[in-house]
């Protein structure tokens, strides 16, 4: 009887402790692995913003994952009718004359990191902002600061009861937002279904296509990468209309991309001026390996200087050197 | 802020967004002309949405963009949801090392800058642990390649 009341005694004694800590806000590196957890989990529906170099688009988002396959559904909601569908691996692009373009058929590649709260690359610290309201919901406000000058800020609003990503700031360092996105409506479980993303009839030809001939080509070597970023995943196309093959390499600290393409001197020239459109830079410069003339370009969400850096460093060498 | 131009969002721009979106629905006909008009000018699209930046012929240190400071992070930490300046596009982080000028862009070399980043973007897109900006990016983006 004794052993029962002081049992009893402990449970009541835990018991506000307990409801203290469900109280206590979540902490930040746990939020962003959750909604790392919720995008690939959760079928959703919404309108969101998009908002870059000045111009800001409407856009509606389907996304449902249907037996471990992800189908989603990008449409353009003003202006001419553009859609990005993907459906179990292959993604096209539909014109607003309503053909259609294959991007990609193949979705072998594995995600990338930041996929668990101890993955969060070290470059950059977290924090919980407070409570938020986006598209009417309650949301966390995350604030995402790079330690270095090599990478953006983040400014995140996660939605409180599914973690999925309600709003989206990319920040320089001057605090200005360089592009955002912004749900305006957001449907949890909206019963999607694979008809719901059907690609078109006729999907059109094919904007690259795999070489499947064995033509590696040259090895892209970085002599400098941002502390962070490693390799993600690498890739040889034949675009359409132009000769020679297009390699490519795809670097990412978790949070930021970049791309280093690489493709035979004769089918581009660079003109070394860097373009920049909201966060995402392109600069491309002549390179030669083995007497062999080639332009190798940068495309990314990082800033001007880094680019410039990564892409004065790299060299090519043979495949299999 | 260092001569930048930059366009803040009003803090009202979502919600009147939202509220007219459901609203407001186009006859079929002006669907069709919208279309073809907006087909019409989407090469021009392509070049005009980019800024363009005269690099350096060598680059510098690679610290062109300072680090926050704890003034600045604080700053963020409490700004609200539509204070943030939304950088228009033009003329930011004009590095002291750099010269800008606008410089025209064959079309040509235009799309196939575009196609790059339709890459790049659909790489991100369908890679990183959550794509919607790039998804974003992607759909902003013209993919045909004729």
């Amino acid at each position: 009887m004794t052993r029962i009341a002081l049992v009893l005694i402990a449970a009541l004694a835990a018991l506000p402790a307990a409801q203290a800590a469900d109280g206590d806000p979540p902490e930040a590196r746990e939020l962003l692995a959750d909604m790392v957890a919720a995008y690939q989990q959760h079928s959703f529906s919404g309108r969101f913003l998009y908002m870059c170099a000045g111009q800001v688009s409407t856009l509606a988002l389907e996304r449902s994952v249907i037996d471990g396959q992800v189908y989603e559904r990008v449409s353009r909601l003003q202006g001419p009718v553009r859609e990005v569908i993907r459906n179990n691996g292959q993604t096209v692009s539909v014109h607003p004359d309503d053909s259609s373009t294959v991007l990609s058929s193949s979705d072998e590649l594995a995600p990338f990191r930041f996929k668990g709260r101890d993955d969060i690359p070290e470059q950059y610290s977290a924090q919980l902002a407070g409570p938020g309201r986006v598209a009417g919901r309650a949301a966390w406000r995350l604030l995402i600061e790079p330690r270095d000058s090599h990478r953006y800020g983040y400014r995140l609003w996660l939605d409180q009861q599914s973690h999925l990503l309600l709003k989206s700031e990319v920040l320089n360092g001057r605090n200005a937002a360089l592009e955002r996105v912004e749900f305006l409506s957001l449907k949890l479980d909206p019963g999607l279904e694979r008809a719901d993303f059907a690609l078109p009839e006729d999907a059109g030809s094919a904007w690259s296509e795999e070489t499947g001939d064995g033509a590696t080509g040259p090895e892209i070597q970085p002599g400098w990468l941002p502390e962070g970023f490693a390799m993600a995943t690498r890739d040889d196309h034949r675009i359409r209309g132009r000769t020679g093959v297009l390699h490519s390499v795809t670097y990412s600290d978790g949070l930021a991309t970049f791309t280093l393409f690489v493709e035979p001197a004769s089918s581009a020239k660079p003109d070394g001026n860097l373009r920049r459109k909201g966060p995402t830079v392109v600069l491309a410069r002549p390179i030669r390996q083995a007497r062999q003339g080639f332009v190798i370009t940068l495309v990314g969400e990082v800033p001007p200087d880094t680019a410039r850096r990564v892409l004065r460093d790299v060299t090519l060498e043979a495949s299999g050197d | 802020m260092h001569g930048q131009d930059s366009v803040a969002v009003p803090r009202d721009f979502a919600a009147g967004v939202r509220k007219n979106l459901g609203a407001r629905r186009r006859p079929a006909w002006m669907n069709g002309a919208a279309r073809m008009m907006v087909a019409a000018s989407v090469a021009a699209a392509t070049v005009v949405g980019w800024q363009f930046w005269q690099a350096p012929a060598s680059s510098g240190s690679g610290a062109g963009q300072p680090v926050a400071s704890n003034l600045e992070r604080a700053a963020r930490l409490n700004a609200s949801a539509g204070e943030a300046a939304l950088v228009s596009g033009n003329r930011q982080e004009p590095a002291s090392s750099q010269r800008e000028r606008s410089v025209s862009l064959p079309p040509e070399r235009a799309q196939h800058l575009n196609n790059l980043m339709i890459r790049h973007s659909d790489l991100t897109a369908r890679h990183v642990g959550q794509g919607i900006t790039a998804n974003a990016r992607l759909v902003n983006l013209e993919s045909r390649n004729d």
